[in-house]
């Protein structure tokens, strides 16, 4: 629970090119992006491990404090307010961690795919489509909150 | 001169062979004939006929800025039709007139044909038959002849004075370089001292030379003012020409400006869409900007959106924390790790033992479970602190991710819209290749800035040019005084002296004569002038004047110059009184022997004014040829021309097809039921 | 048109000769059609002569 900034954040490798893309396009930073995914993986209590697929995205130094005590609260709410949880800040990452794949799955299969290149081998994004993204970004999340 | 009958074949409009047969005689057969038509029916062609075939010229004085190439004068649809079946078109101008009581038939021909898409005119024979008054006849087929014998009738620098057209009363008319010009091109003409101009410049290169000589060999002081006088004459021969070129850059430049002006004419009639245009593109840019900025802002607001999404955890951890603080068990009256010392060392801050599984034992185990350690007690104040923040601006996130979803939306529509309308303007304006409008008005405007630096540039030229010729003067009188001082016997010094005096004297002369040249245009010019005038004008104006650098003046009944103060009718009238002096002149006769072409010449004219016109014109003039149209001569002038007597011939020319006149002779007595009234047009 | 270059010629015969023959010769090459290098030459021929015929006469 000290907010630490020495760890490592991890994401799936399949998405190393698309979270390139989309820090650049949809929010400002990695960051930004895990933590909209994490979002929405939690609301829709959709946690997928990562296993051996995780590959280091960022360093957890660039987590905003809001952010932090976001994913501080999603955990006590998820552990009944058992404090234990939290304390070890890897271990609240790890758990953010899936939640976060999990809410890339879903931006995957309800919202992204329509702007992607379609390729066996890696994510891109589509950029003869991709003007309004930050547009038609926010109004998914919008909706998600409605 | 005095024309009869103009035949054409094929000639510009007019298709087919068709004739004009002039009124020419003074007096109750009249002498004026009425050529009536629409604009473009080929009134000014007439006079253009009657040049070429005396001249072969193809140009008038309104070409100067037209390329030969582009004048045709076969007629178009002859040439299409013939061309479909491989043959020429035969074109000819057939004029019979009289001069001086001997008469004259000059027929020109002209071979046009199409080559591919090629238009060409080339011209052909041309036939002069000469009857004298003995009955003799003389025929010519020689050109160079039939030029020399025309020449002789009506010299072709004195011809352009027979057209009067709106353009040279408009050029007379106002104050400009434009009107000194033609005034002083005007006078020259009439003078016809080509060759006394050539003598006097020749004479002065002589002289030049001499002097240059003489500057060599003299010595001393004489010697010091030659050599001055040389460099003085060499930096006024500069001077003159620079101011020269000056002027023709001041007309290219004007003429520039006149196309550029008939140019943007053409988009006067869509100069309000393309400012539509560039309204709408300027707000499209603007709105399309604003979409631009909304997007940014959506990036850096949409992980603050996201909170949302978790607005429930947000909330319990908040509320389960809150009730803690409530229940007072964060911040713990008693701290967590002095519970565990005294459960450690089973002794109690009063030092009263602690016994493991009495009541005691039990109540301190419950309060050590409910109290948390120092620095996860400090963990939950911040995190309560920190959802504190963000419940706080919960709603403002809320409503502001709302707002710039609709922002943007009304954007694009706004976007949308734009571009329609935009579409709609360009479907208006047409093709896409004319050139921007703006542009045209730029260039005119870099136009006139050069204009106004070349008038300033001229100005100091002439400021220094008068400076140059009073030194040189003082050093000539100087040089002079000092060759006859030291008496120099020199050859060379006496033939500068006469190369000097007979260039001074044919510069008198020259003077002598364009004066004498001015007065008699300014004497016919007041007498027509005062013929005229209507009666108001004839109470203020008094005079017209030439001034010594050739721009017109009118003087008022106090001697005061009145010129700017004048109406446009009385400055059109000065103008044709002005001309009319010019051809008198030119004819030196006591009637002037020429025919008078008038190219609508009542423009801006009142009633008054029109009918002194009407009056006096046939009394000035052996022969008045009046092209009119509709607007302009009406019933009202048909009534003042009948009751003159001397209307002889009326004319209309009518369309018959594209590009294509029909001369139709009519009767006079037919003009009121066929001419307009004022209020019918 | 009457023709001026008689009209000059009228005027110039109120000139000095010497003038007066110089300036007819200026305008009689010039009538007849020579270019303006040649007429200065011209004219600067029979200066000379003038000159001459003048000096040899004192």
């Amino acid at each position: 629970m000290n907010m630490s900034g020495e760890i490592r954040v991890k994401t799936e490798s399949r998405y190393k090119t698309l979270y390139n893309e989309l820090k650049n396009f949809v929010v400002g930073d990695m960051h930004e992006l895990f933590f909209v995914c994490a979002c929405l993986g939690y609301k829709a209590n959709n946690p997928i491990l990562l296993g051996s697929n995780g590959e280091d995205r960022f360093w957890s130094r660039t987590i905003r404090p809001e952010e932090y005590v976001c994913y501080y609260s999603m955990l006590l709410e998820k552990n009944n307010m058992d404090i234990s949880v939290i304390k070890d800040d890897k271990f609240v990452l790890s758990k953010i961690e899936e939640y976060a794949n999990g809410g890339m799955e879903i931006l995957l299969k309800e919202f992204l795919s329509d702007y992607l290149i379609k390729s066996n081998t890696e994510l891109k994004l589509d950029h003869t489509c991709i003007k309004e993204l930050p547009k038609t970004f926010l109004h998914f999340i919008y909706e998600k909150i409605q | 001169m005095i024309l009869q009958r103009l035949i054409m074949k094929n000639f510009r409009q007019f298709r087919g062979v068709q004739q004009i047969e002039f009124a020419s005689e003074i007096g109750t057969a009249g002498n004026v004939t009425v050529i009536y038509g629409e604009n473009g029916r080929g009134k000014t062609g007439i006079f253009r006929a009657v040049m070429f075939c005396l001249y072969g010229e193809h140009k008038l004085s309104q070409d100067e800025e037209v390329e030969r190439e582009e004048l045709y004068l076969v007629n178009s649809a002859e040439l299409q039709e013939s061309a479909s079946i491989g043959k020429q078109v035969e074109t000819y101008v057939e004029l019979l007139f009289k001069h001086k009581g001997e008469s004259y038939s000059i027929k020109r021909y002209l071979l046009g044909m199409l080559d591919g898409e090629k238009r060409i005119e080339q011209l052909d024979k041309v036939l002069l038959s000469h009857t004298k008054v003995d009955g003799n006849t003389e025929n010519f087929s020689d050109p160079d002849e039939i030029r020399k014998i025309i020449n002789n009738i009506l010299d072709k620098n004195v011809r352009e004075y027979f057209l009067f057209d709106g353009e040279k009363i408009q050029r007379l008319t106002l104050a400009s370089l434009e009107q000194r010009k033609e005034i002083s091109k005007g006078i020259r003409n009439l003078l016809n001292i080509d060759a006394l101009e050539k003598a006097i410049k020749a004479t002065a290169r002589t002289k030049k030379n001499l002097s240059e000589e003489l500057g060599k060999k003299a010595t001393g002081e004489l010697g010091k003012i030659i050599k001055q006088c040389n460099d003085l004459e060499e930096k006024r021969d500069e001077l003159t020409n620079r101011i020269k070129d000056l002027e023709g850059e001041y007309s290219h430049a004007d003429n520039q400006k006149k196309q550029t002006d008939k140019k943007l004419d053409e988009y006067n009639e869509i100069r309000h869409l393309l400012n539509e245009r560039l309204r709408l593109e300027e707000e499209l840019k603007q709105q399309e900007e604003q979409a631009r900025n909304l997007l940014s802002d959506m990036k850096i607001k949409t992980a603050k959106a996201s909170l949302l999404l978790v607005s429930n955890a947000i909330d319990f951890v908040y509320e389960k924390i809150e009730q803690k603080k409530k229940k007072g068990e964060i911040p713990s009256e008693i701290r967590k790790d002095l519970i565990e010392k005294i459960l450690t060392e089973k002794r109690c801050i009063c030092s009263r033992e602690i016994i493991p599984g009495t009541e005691p034992f039990k109540e301190i185990i419950i309060w050590k479970n409910k109290t948390c350690d120092m620095e996860a007690e400090s963990s939950l104040i911040n995190i309560w602190r920190d959802l504190s923040t963000i419940r706080h601006h919960r709603e403002d996130t809320a409503q502001l991710v709302e707002t710039l979803l609709q922002k943007y939306a009304l954007c694009k529509n706004e976007i949308e819209k734009l571009r329609s309308k935009i579409d709609g303007v360009n479907k208006e304006i047409g093709s896409s290749e004319r050139k921007d409008a703006a542009e045209l008005e730029k260039f005119r405007e870099k136009l006139e800035e050069k204009q106004i630096k070349i008038g300033a540039e001229q100005t100091k030229l002439m400021d220094d040019l008068k400076t140059v010729g009073n030194e040189h003067e003082l050093l000539s009188a100087q040089k002079t005084q000092l060759s006859k001082q030291e008496k120099f016997k020199d050859e060379l010094t006496r033939r500068v002296a006469i190369a000097e005096d007979v260039y001074k004297a044919l510069g008198t002369i020259h003077k002598e004569f364009t004066n004498e040249i001015k007065n008699k245009i300014i004497e016919n010019a007041n007498k027509y002038f005062k013929q005229l005038l209507d009666k108001e004008g004839q109470k203020t104006l008094d005079q017209i004047l030439i001034n010594d650098d050739y721009s017109l003046q009118i003087l008022d009944k106090w001697g005061k110059p009145f010129l700017a103060n004048i109406s446009a009718g009385q400055r059109q009238i000065m103008s044709i009184s002005f001309i009319s002096a010019l051809a008198k002149v030119a004819s030196a006769d006591k009637i002037l022997e020429m025919p008078l072409f008038m190219d609508t010449p009542f423009g801006r004219l009142s009633s008054e004014h029109r009918g002194n016109l009407i009056e006096k014109i046939p009394e000035f003039c052996a022969q008045w040829i009046l092209l009119a149209t509709d607007t302009e001569f009406r019933k009202q002038e048909a009534t003042m021309l009948m009751k003159g007597g001397c209307w002889g011939k009326f004319y209309m020319l009518k369309g018959k097809g594209i590009g294509t006149t029909e001369i139709q002779e009519r009767n006079i007595s037919d003009a009121q039921s066929i001419l307009y009234d004022t209020m019918e047009k | 048109m009457p023709d001026i270059n008689e009209l000059i010629k009228k005027k110039l015969k109120t000139y000095p000769s010497e003038i007066c023959e110089v300036a007819i010769e200026a305008i009689e090459s010039a009538e007849s059609g020579l270019p303006e290098v040649s007429i200065a030459e011209h004219i600067g021929n029979v200066i000379r002569r003038l000159v001459k015929k003048k000096g040899d006469s004192e």
